[in-house]
């Protein structure tokens, strides 16, 4: 009985989460607060006036107007977001693209920051790419997002960058999206046999490959 | 067939690691051994895999913030800084002059903190004892200062939203300046026991060696990549939080050996010094915390927010989907990435050089693992 009722305790305590978020803040406000509360009154009419962040298209980014006129081809959108550039590209043209982003000598971007990955669960094409890139030559930071679908396979840039070779194993560990010419494709933090992709959308939080624990830890299969 | 004889020599394969469960980094290194060299090197990873990303996306935005604590808790404060820097400009939520000095403050006793625990665990790895008593001591000094500042020593949960929990504790101030004013000595004496050190120099000059231009093919960043002597610093390229009204020098390394990382690292922790002294001494009054509204909303949107960690460039990329839960948080370790070239820093050197190796990465698994 108690097992059963621990997980309902659980879920009642993540949807209170931004109820206890309400009394942590005020009770701060309070205490910082030293002008009367009266006076704050006034400070909503700002707040309208205060401008909501959004996705503006960019037609004269020096970057991206640069770029080799055959792989320019595949650039779909080049937008803004607080002040960071976002290029949305199709899979097809994506690793001719990378290859003239970093052997371009106008932009060099020979840094890999990051890839991840996004999971919008629903979607045709239910999976974001993100590679987040920066040039030491320009100083700039650019994004890189591309959407492929479920059963789609991903050109690996690993041949470009030596830093996606982790990365990209990370996206496969957690998301199950493969990569074509990967060196070296296996699962990186969980174990080589796990079954399931944690960070996809349809993974619960308290999904757990239950096969692979009991035969492992050899703990009996809790009810979830 | 031909038979084996006692002269044959056959590549080995040795475990190295991990040692037990508890003990501060869980990694195992598959050695593959010719002799004494090292021909090839797998790392293990994933023993502390909790699914931070996962949690947070489950989790309010504020509830997510002591988890970040817990990835690299070496550096929890420079954790929280980095999350929350993105969520407040996602936000557009203005911190006050005072909290932002006060942050920058707290990110570099951080960093001083992080590197005294790398100087120390990295010279006992080397065989120096002394030094690891010697650290421990000003260690104990900042941690007393988180302490009475954040209530914590190790998860100290540093900032809030829009900017601190309180303000200074009587007598903080003094205490820092005491701490600057001798830390400097201080640091005089790691360098003496082992700057010139001749066993020192022996098991860190030329051992580990990368290339500028390959430690970024391989993505280094932070003390790793200055040592190869490129001149990157999330601080000087995209100054955040308010750096730029600081004065600081960055160190940079020629031969990107184990020995540079060495100098450079000791050099950072007289520059974050001088960084705490200007704050102290032109610390502005006022509030410590702004205005932010009481459920945390971002528009729909994305943000990726880099700072300067004390391992070298710490991401967060948020996205929005204008719910109180974040879309996705996907942190950007610097440590992962730095142990990816352990592998080509090890092949060629000898297996006990692998310590001093992995001790120069300065690798934290809390942070690789997440």
């Amino acid at each position: 009985m108690s097992d059963e009722e621990k997980p309902k305790q659980n879920s009642e305590a993540q949807k209170t989460a931004g109820k206890t978020d309400l009394k942590e803040e005020s009770a701060v406000a309070e205490e910082g607060a030293e002008k009367p509360p009266v006076k704050d009154k006034p400070v909503p009419k700002p707040k309208v006036k205060k401008k909501i962040p959004s996705y503006e298209d960019v037609d004269d980014d020096p970057v991206f107007q640069k770029l080799n006129e055959k792989v320019a081809v595949s650039v779909l959108s080049v937008q803004k977001f607080l002040d960071q550039s976002i290029c949305t590209v199709s899979l097809d043209g994506l690793y001719e693209l990378m290859v003239d982003l970093r052997d371009n000598a106008d932009l060099d971007f020979n840094y890999l920051v990051d890839v991840t990955a996004l999971d919008y669960l629903g979607d045709e094409q239910r999976f974001c790419l993100v590679y987040q890139l920066y040039s030491y030559k320009l100083g700039r930071l650019i994004r890189i997002k591309t959407r492929a679908a479920e059963d789609e396979v991903v050109p690996s840039v690993s041949s470009i960058w030596k830093t996606a070779d982790w990365l990209e194993r990370e996206v496969y560990d957690l998301f199950g999206i493969e990569f074509s010419g990967h060196p070296d494709l296996r699962r990186i933090l969980l174990p080589d046999d796990w079954h399931g992709y944690p960070l996809r959308k349809d993974y619960d939080i308290k999904l757990q490959d239950q096969a692979w624990i009991s035969s492992h830890l050899k703990i009996r299969k809790t009810p979830v | 067939m031909e038979q084996a004889t006692v002269l044959d020599t056959k590549v080995l394969e040795v475990n190295m690691g991990p040692q037990h469960p508890s003990t501060h980094g869980v990694l195992r290194v598959k050695l593959k051994l010719d002799g004494e060299k090292v021909v090839d090197a797998d790392c293990v990873i994933g023993y502390l895999h909790r699914g931070v990303e996962k949690i947070s996306e489950n989790r309010s935005y504020i509830n997510g913030v002591p988890y970040y604590d817990r990835t690299d808790y070496i550096a929890a404060v420079s954790n929280v800084y980095g999350y929350l820097l993105g969520v407040e400009k996602m936000m557009g939520i203005e911190v006050p002059e005072r909290a932002r000095h006060i942050r920058i403050m707290m990110t570099e006793f951080n960093r001083i903190a992080s590197h005294l625990l790398w100087l120390a665990t990295h010279a006992i790895d080397i065989g120096a004892m002394t030094v690891f008593l010697y650290c421990f001591r000003e260690r104990e000094e900042i941690l007393k200062l988180f302490e009475s500042l954040f209530g914590a020593r190790l998860t100290t949960h540093a900032f809030r939203v829009a900017g601190l929990w309180k303000d200074l504790p009587a007598g903080f101030e003094q205490a820092v300046r005491d701490f600057i004013n001798e830390f400097p000595h201080r640091v005089d004496e790691y360098e003496q026991l082992l700057t010139n050190n001749r066993i020192w120099l022996a098991r860190t000059q030329g051992i580990g060696v990368i290339s500028g231009e390959e430690a970024i093919d391989w993505g280094l960043s932070g003390p790793v990549l200055r040592g190869s002597g490129v001149d990157y610093d999330v601080r000087k390229a995209r100054p955040y939080g308010g750096y730029e009204e600081f004065e600081f020098d960055v160190p940079l390394g020629e031969n990107g050996d184990t020995y540079d990382r060495y100098v450079i690292r000791i050099e950072e922790m007289r520059q974050s010094c001088r960084i705490i002294q200007q704050v102290i001494d032109g610390l502005p009054d006022g509030p410590v915390r702004g205005k932010a509204p009481r459920t945390l909303k971002p528009a729909v949107g994305e943000y990726f927010s880099t700072i300067e960690g004390p391992r070298g460039e710490l991401g967060y990329y948020i996205v929005s989907d204008g719910s109180v839960q974040p879309f996705r948080v996907r942190i950007r370790p610097p440590t992962f990435i730095s142990l990816q070239a352990l592998r080509r820093l090890v092949k060629g050197h000898l297996m006990a050089d692998v310590i001093a190796i992995i001790g120069t990465l300065d690798i934290v698994l809390g942070e690789i693992d997440r």
